[in-house]
């Protein structure tokens, strides 16, 4: 514990410096005459040239947010520039330019970088006190002192006495150091996590959904999102964003909007991970299969929309939950185990997933599962499901297009063809989802893979990685549940046991509630326990590998090494996906703008926030998609 | 079941094995994102921006276009492109907007008529006949005016682009 809380404080200040991006300067700026001031403001937009003084007729003083040498060359290079002051025109740097604040990515960086300044002080205090060997009673002494952080570092390395002797009594496969593995684990998956979070906050938010939204949460009064007449029933989100849009400034407010999507993607690879708790290298090279394929799944990606996070943070929520209920229980467990699923369910229906997954923990005697809070599950469920149907009368057949076999129909068509007895093809629409997180196939309801194969006669690499990593993994896991579920017949129910019947139970309640339409990102909830799962049944493969004879070792091993590989290969695609959601949403600031300015012209509220979100969409730094050869861009399906 | 030190080398053998990929994927990003911080304009990240706005209209550079309408470039003014089905390796002029239809850069289509980019009426139903027989409805619509209430209606059974580009000619010399 002290050495993760004295890790965090050195790695925060780092990280918060990273994020929020380098302070600025001040320089002046001669512009060629004639500039107008239209052009001259959009020319300070693009320089990221903030509170602009007129000095004389032409020059003016500026905050430069950018100091990038790549803005700087673009400020000296520009013909409308005549001559700049604070700027080192041969190097393009900074020269003697006075520093001012950090307001690259936010108008509060610099009270973040405090902040954070002081939460890493807190944190390196307390891993002293911690670490303090009087800290657990009676007085100080270097001697002791010295002699426990010997004891330590000898644990950290070579594992612990206790550890050994668990590694001898069962199954050898080395020695247990969870603290090491563990740690060894989040670092080999930092990469993946720091890059996407850094992606999802230096990504503009987009025009399309975004500004809608935030005219709503500004305009509508809160009490209309607890209404059930709307089929889309997030109150949570809505009352978050409407209190994040107090906040007042507009840069601190975006920022915080992207935190909601940044922050539960940190926690749930952080509580899954911790939840894993690998003991020994075998448990982290699985556990680190397990993270590629919570990244790399297509229900994770397709949530992590910068301003849509409700089923990001109902996975979150879902780790958490799952993690509680594998421990022994405490007197806060019920209460934070409700709330967990409370929150999840106002973000999004899909967070209703949790209560049967409490409901099979019980049934399955998890430890911090108790027959009150099933019970407690079980009302929950009733009562939403009761408050949305007494708002059903308004609901369409179908809310959006839906795809069926090879292609998409249009929801008004649905409605036509299957309004009269929607129920097959919301069976349909259920097993679809559920389809889609085994086998990657269909997507949205349309069997892409297959169509290309035989249809098109064009096997696209990227689809062939994910129907195969899928299929394989699946079996995988189904091969080891069943085992565990044999062994619960026998009436020992094993945590590994409890989760394999508690991914089933996601699976089918996510199923269920995508019966209107099949997508993606509806599969979300149920990929945290498949991921999960997956830790378990690489582990137990490998477990076996290492028994196996010589004949047979090479081929089972290319097997769990081409599954591995190609997990990984989805979770830079998702790293990918990101970048290109980044791109896309910046096109949107670009091509839709004059066309929405003239369309919603009426509509003030909506008018000032695209004024005001102009430059933030622009921005030139946004991340872009990484040029990779044509070959790897195939693989990562970045091309089809 | 084996024990001892053979049985540690093929877990350890094995842990390496299935973890590699991941390791090799953590460590190249890790290698690729530290390079992105340290040279963002490397070529490994930075596709070369268009040199002309025609360059830029037929690789569906939407940014380069973007900036150079800003900076005063015509939308309407023709632009000297090669198209191998309309005049072989000969430079032919055509209206900017018509080129990227027929090149299918749809998001260059919306940019170029938010800024003003037209052509004649009856090549612009043409432009919006072609984006529709191509399943670019919202782009037909775009182009299409009062033909948005028939979907379909009134085109040729098949627009092709070099159909399209053989009126671009016309319309360029014709201003």
């Amino acid at each position: 514990m002290p050495v993760a809380l004295l890790l965090c404080a050195l790695a925060f200040p780092i990280v918060a410096r990273v994020v929020v991006g380098p302070r600025g300067a001040a320089i002046h700026v001669r512009w060629a005459q004639p500039l107008d001031a239209p052009m001259r403001q959009q020319l300070e937009a693009r320089f990221r040239l903030m509170d602009g003084q007129r000095m004389d007729s032409s020059t003016w003083r500026y905050d430069l947010a950018d100091p990038s040498t790549e803005n700087i060359r673009r400020i000296i290079s520009d013909a409308a520039v005549e001559d700049t002051d604070g700027l080192d025109r041969a190097r393009f740097s900074l020269g003697a330019a006075v520093r001012t604040g950090r307001r690259l990515r936010s108008g509060s960086g610099d009270a973040i970088v405090f902040a954070v300044d002081r939460v890493a002080l807190v944190l390196a205090a307390l891993a002293a006190i911690v670490g303090l060997p009087g800290a657990s009673g009676g007085a100080f002494s270097w001697k002791r002192a010295g002699a426990t952080v010997a004891v330590r570092v000898r644990s950290l390395t070579l594992g612990t006495p206790r550890a050994a002797t668990t590694s001898a009594s069962a199954l050898d496969l080395g020695p247990v150091r969870p603290r090491l593995w563990t740690a060894v684990t989040l670092a080999a998956a930092a990469p993946f996590v720091i890059t996407l979070c850094v992606t999802l906050w230096e990504t503009p938010i987009p025009i399309s959904e975004a500004v809608a939204l935030f005219e709503d949460v500004l305009e509508q009064p809160l009490a209309l999102f607890w209404s059930p007449n709307d089929t889309y029933y997030r109150p949570l989100f809505h009352v978050a964003l409407a209190a994040l849009w107090r906040i007042g400034d507009l840069d601190a407010t975006l920022g915080s909007i992207k935190l909601l999507t940044i922050i539960p993607i940190v926690v749930l690879v952080s509580v899954f991970v911790w939840h894993l708790r690998p003991r020994t290298a075998l448990d982290a090279a699985a556990a680190l299969v397990a993270v590629t394929v919570l990244i790399g799944s297509a229900g994770f990606r397709d949530n992590l929309e910068v301003v849509l996070p409700y089923t990001i943070v109902g996975m979150c929520m879902a780790a958490i939950v799952w993690a509680i209920l594998e421990r022994e229980p405490r007197r806060w467990t019920c209460a934070l185990v409700v709330v967990c699923a409370l929150v999840a369910i106002g973000f999004k229906e899909q967070g209703l997933v949790i209560l049967p997954v409490i409901v099979v923990a019980w049934w399955s005697r998890a430890p911090g599962a108790t027959r009150g809070l099933a019970i407690t599950a079980v009302f929950i469920g009733v009562a939403y499901v009761a408050f949305r149907l007494s708002g059903s009368a308004a609901w369409a057949p179908f809310e959006q297009d839906l795809g069926l076999g090879f292609s998409e129909i249009d929801r008004r068509d649905a409605a036509a063809r299957f309004g009269a007895f929607p129920y097959w093809i919301y069976a349909y629409n259920s097993a679809s989802t559920i389809s889609g997180v085994l086998f990657s196939e269909p997507s949205r309801g349309v069997f892409q893979a297959v169509r290309a194969f035989l249809v098109e006669r064009d096997p696209q690499p990227g689809l062939v990685v994910d129907v195969a990593s899928s299929c394989v993994l699946t079996l995988l896991i189904a091969g080891w549940g069943l085992r565990g579920v044999a062994a619960a017949r026998r009436g020992e129910w094993s945590p590994e046991g409890r989760l394999f019947l508690a991914t089933v139970a996601a699976l089918l309640a996510s199923g269920a509630l995508s019966f209107n339409y099949s997508r993606e990102r509806l599969g979300g909830m149920a990929v945290v326990f498949y991921a999960m799962a997956a830790f378990h049944a690489v582990r137990a493969a490998s477990s076996q590998l290492v028994q196996v004879a010589r004949v047979r070792l090479g081929s089972v091993a290319l097997v769990l090494i081409l599954l591995s590989a190609g997990w990984s290969i989805r979770a830079i695609a998702t790293l990918e996906w990101a970048r290109g959601h980044s791109w896309s949403n910046q096109r949107e600031w670009f091509v839709m703008l004059p066309e929405r300015e003239i369309s919603f012209a009426r509509r003030p509220t909506y008018q000032r926030l695209l004024t005001s979100m102009t430059e933030q969409g622009r921005v030139p730094s946004a991340p872009r998609p990484t040029p990779y050869p044509d070959w790897f861009a195939r693989l990562i399906g970045q091309l089809r | 079941m084996r024990t001892g030190p053979t049985n540690r080398l093929r877990t350890r053998l094995v842990a390496l094995l299935v973890a590699a990929p991941v390791l090799v994927a953590a460590v190249g990003i890790g290698v690729l994102e530290t390079w992105r911080v340290v040279a963002p304009e490397s070529m490994w990240f930075v596709t070369m921006p268009s040199r002309s706005f025609a360059e830029a209209v037929t690789v569906g550079d939407t940014l380069r276009a973007y900036e150079l309408l800003l900076a005063g470039q015509d939308a309407n003014q023709a632009i000297a492109v090669r198209d191998p089905g309309v005049g072989a390796n000969t430079a032919i002029a055509v209206r900017p907007l018509l080129w990227a239809v027929a090149r299918e850069r749809y998001d260059m289509v919306l940019m170029l008529l938010a800024f003003g980019a037209r052509v004649d009426p009856e090549v612009q139903r043409l432009a919006s006949c072609f984006a529709r027989q191509h399943g670019n409805e919202v782009v037909a619509q775009a182009l299409g005016g009062d033909d948005r209430a028939q979907p379909g209606g009134g085109c040729p059974a098949a627009v092709t682009g070099s159909l399209l580009l053989s009126t671009g000619p016309k319309a360029a010399a014709g201003g």
